[in-house]
């Protein structure tokens, strides 16, 4: 596949005399996204993942740097640019008091359509969204998984090669949730290249060729999900919680042999080990003899958290 | 391009179209409002507030009686007259006039030669009230002062006329104390026809010519039909702007900018669409106001003729509002801060420009106003309604409101090209 989307050296700060949001490092945010594929960018709130999208969607300049799209510079040819994408931003970006259908056709003719092609491709829009019989109802009057599917349907009217959804399933019932992975797999397997950021790390997981893991606004890791996991090696996760963790508990439990690091987060304690079955007793007991009441033990395989975790010292949810 | 910027323009008409209290708030407040001032004012003699009046007063007599109306109005004016009325004496006529012409006195009353010499003789003379129709309140109160110190003459020449040496005379050479009925019928018959017969004859009759040489009556709805629209025109136009930064707050508008559409092309149909509505809103009060007074029975004559001068003060009144409008939303960080600043900034200059009171009637508000497109627009259809105003003569209210518009225009885009950078 080749590189349908090129960042090189992106990089932003709102404030003169403030920090970098994306591209601390003066080699700023580098990246490719090849045609065809889905492209998470997974990170927790604040990372620089909406900053980054928002820059490659012509909505920020970027201070340095640049983001070409289908071969259109974002800064030298944004109209270029911006024919080749559908954003989704994670706010709404609807008008309420207009109907589902009205909405669409409007967006569409913002992106050139006009006459039957507008037509035809709404009626399209609204039956792959599954609003085809709401089609006509106000916005305000939809539930928040309806607004959803009406708020990407919007960023699909052109057929754009590249769809941006940043964080579409924030704040929906887990029915819609399901719903909008589903449609953007089948968008991919139209053809379609997406990029998908997200802080949910199952989301990143279920759908992604590869993915980027970005931190402080910049991509700390790069890959598929078994690359990305191979970096942990073959590391067990066990997972304490308890009521309290006293002093002197995280140094104990680091000391044992086999652990490579210990993370106390309020009343939860994760150990990172080679084998969780040679620490687990011991940990244990030295849980018990600090006077620490144990509420469960879990062990887990190595994820995209433990990815993070291991790379960040904190938790993709923090 | 330019499909996209109607699009963008429809968009925001549509919106206000479907808005039921979008639409209340512009068209039927506005009307209901002037509908209410208009009928409680009344028409010509409407008694809005009691402002200073000032008077000339040219004195070609040189007897007592004409003098009595010098001292009664400049220089003896008893003190609660004094509030009302502000003489001065003039030397001649036609300076007198000219200043009422160019507004620098609201009426001049002119006493002719002989006035005294024609009183002692018995004969009838006039005095002339020479005033500005568009003094309409204290014309008002000088009519009243004059009528005041005329009618004291006009009892006596009447009581003369019935009663001939006096009432005292009259009635002990009709009447005694053994009066029957029939001498009583007989009394009261023949002051009953000489009594008729006074009424039509007055010593002296005040003379009211207006600027034009003609007595006009003014409707009051032709002035606060219009305050009433702009003020309301201007509220709508600042909401209308204000919808930018909502679009924004909404990420309807960073939608629309992802989308291949220049930022020019969204203000450019954003400000289409909301100057047309603006626009819409004044046609639409202006053909209205008059059914409304037809269904009410009020003077229907609100707007005057002269149609085009009612479209050039119409179109550049709105655009001088979508510029103060888009000025106010420009120099606000938030939605929020727009709703509060426009409220205070239009209701302020809706006060001072002379939408709830003639601000002519007010010495501060009269070069203050000046500053208002409120003034402007008001005066300019107020002009057109009762002065038979010339496009000629709306020409200065046209251009300082183009020139408004212009202004806010210039110092919003700049200020609005920010808030378009996100």
């Amino acid at each position: 596949m080749t590189a349908f989307v090129q960042i090189q050296g992106l990089r932003k700060k709102y404030d003169n005399n403030g920090p970098f949001a994306v591209g601390p490092n003066e080699d700023g945010l580098n990246l490719e996204i090849k045609e065809g594929e889905i492209f998470s960018l997974l990170g927790p709130n604040g990372a620089g993942k909406t900053t980054t999208i928002s820059m490659m969607s012509t909505l920020l300049t970027p201070t340095s740097g640049e983001v070409t799209i289908g071969g259109y510079s974002v800064t030298r040819d944004p109209l270029g640019a911006k024919k080749q994408i559908g954003v989704v931003p994670q706010e709404i970006a609807l008008y309420p008091t207009l109907t589902a259908r009205q909405n669409l056709h409007f967006f569409g003719k913002m992106y050139g359509l006009g006459g039957r092609e507008l037509q035809s491709r709404t009626a399209e829009v609204l039956d792959f969204i599954g609003l085809k019989d709401r089609a006509d109802d106000r916005v305000e009057e939809y539930s928040g998984g309806m607004k959803r599917r009406v708020n990407i349907g919007v960023g699909l009217m052109h057929r754009p090669r590249l769809i941006f959804l940043d964080e579409p399933t924030v704040g929906i019932d887990p029915q819609s949730r399901r719903s909008i992975l589903d449609t953007v797999k089948l968008l991919n397997q139209e053809g379609m290249t997406v990029l998908y950021t997200t802080h949910y790390m199952e989301e990143a997981e279920e759908l992604s060729h590869r993915i980027g893991i970005i931190d402080h606004g910049e991509i700390i890791a790069l890959g598929t999900l078994e690359e990305l996991t191979r970096k942990v090696g073959e590391q067990d996760s066990v997972l304490f919680d308890v009521d309290q963790v006293p002093d002197g508990v995280e140094s104990q439990l680091s000391a044992l042999e086999g652990v490579q690091q210990t993370i106390v987060q309020e009343a939860e304690i994760q150990v990172m080990c080679t084998d969780s079955n040679a620490i687990l007793s011991q940990a244990i007991d030295i849980l018990t003899r600090n006077g620490v009441t144990l509420h469960s033990v879990e062990v887990q395989e190595p994820d995209l958290e433990a990815v993070f975790l291991h790379l960040t010292g904190r938790a993709l949810r923090d | 391009m330019l499909s996209k910027v109607w699009t963008i323009a429809y968009n925001g008409l549509y919106r206000v179209y479907i808005d039921r209290v979008a639409l209340l708030y512009m068209f039927l407040a506005p009307l209901a409002i002037s509908t209410i001032m208009g009928l409680v004012f009344g028409s010509q003699d409407g008694d809005i507030s009691l402002p200073e009046a000032d008077v000339l007063v040219v004195n070609k007599d040189q007897g007592d009686h004409g003098q009595r109306y010098v001292e009664f109005l400049v220089e003896d004016t008893p003190p609660d007259i004094g509030e009302l009325i502000a003489g001065e004496r003039a030397s001649h006529v036609n300076e007198a006039r000219e200043d009422v012409e160019k507004g620098d006195a609201n009426a001049a009353l002119i006493i002719p030669e002989e006035f005294s010499e024609q009183i002692s003789a018995g004969e009838q003379t006039a005095v002339e009230l020479y005033y500005n129709p568009g003094e309409d309140i204290a014309v008002t109160i000088t009519l009243g002062v004059i009528d005041g110190i005329t009618s004291g003459y006009n009892v006596n020449y009447a009581a003369q006329n019935i009663f001939g040496s006096g009432p005292d005379s009259f009635f002990s050479q009709w009447l005694g104390p053994a009066s029957t009925p029939d001498q009583i019928d007989a009394v009261t018959a023949s002051v009953e026809s000489k009594l008729t017969q006074g009424q039509s004859v007055s010593l002296i009759q005040i003379d009211e010519v207006n600027v034009e040489g003609e007595n006009e009556d003014i409707n009051l709805m032709s002035y606060f039909a219009p305050a009433m629209a702009i003020l309301f025109m201007t509220f709508a136009m600042a909401a209308g702007t204000r919808a930018i930064l909502e679009e924004r707050q909404d990420w309807t508008l960073q939608r629309i900018i992802t989308t291949p559409t220049p930022r020019w092309v969204y203000m450019a149909g954003r400000l289409i669409g909301n100057y047309t509505t603006g626009f819409l809103q004044m046609l639409i009060l202006i053909i209205a106001t008059p059914l409304v007074a037809l269904v009410i029975g009020a003077d229907a004559d609100i707007w005057g003729d002269n149609y085009l001068g009612v479209l050039l003060i119409t179109l550049s009144v709105v655009l001088a509002g979508t510029g103060l409008g888009l000025l106010i939303a420009g120099l606000s960080k938030t939605v929020t801060q727009a709703e509060q600043a426009s409220t205070i900034v239009l209701f302020l200059l809706a006060m001072i420009g002379g939408s709830f009171v003639q601000v002519d009637q007010v010495p501060v508000l009269d070069t203050l106003s000046r500053l208002t497109l409120n003034y402007w627009g008001i005066n300019g259809y107020f002009d057109l309604a009762t002065d038979d105003a010339s496009l000629v003569d709306i020409l200065p209210n046209v251009g300082v409101l183009l020139a408004m518009g212009v202004i806010f225009f210039g110092i919003a885009v700049w200020r609005f090209n920010r808030r378009l950078d996100f």
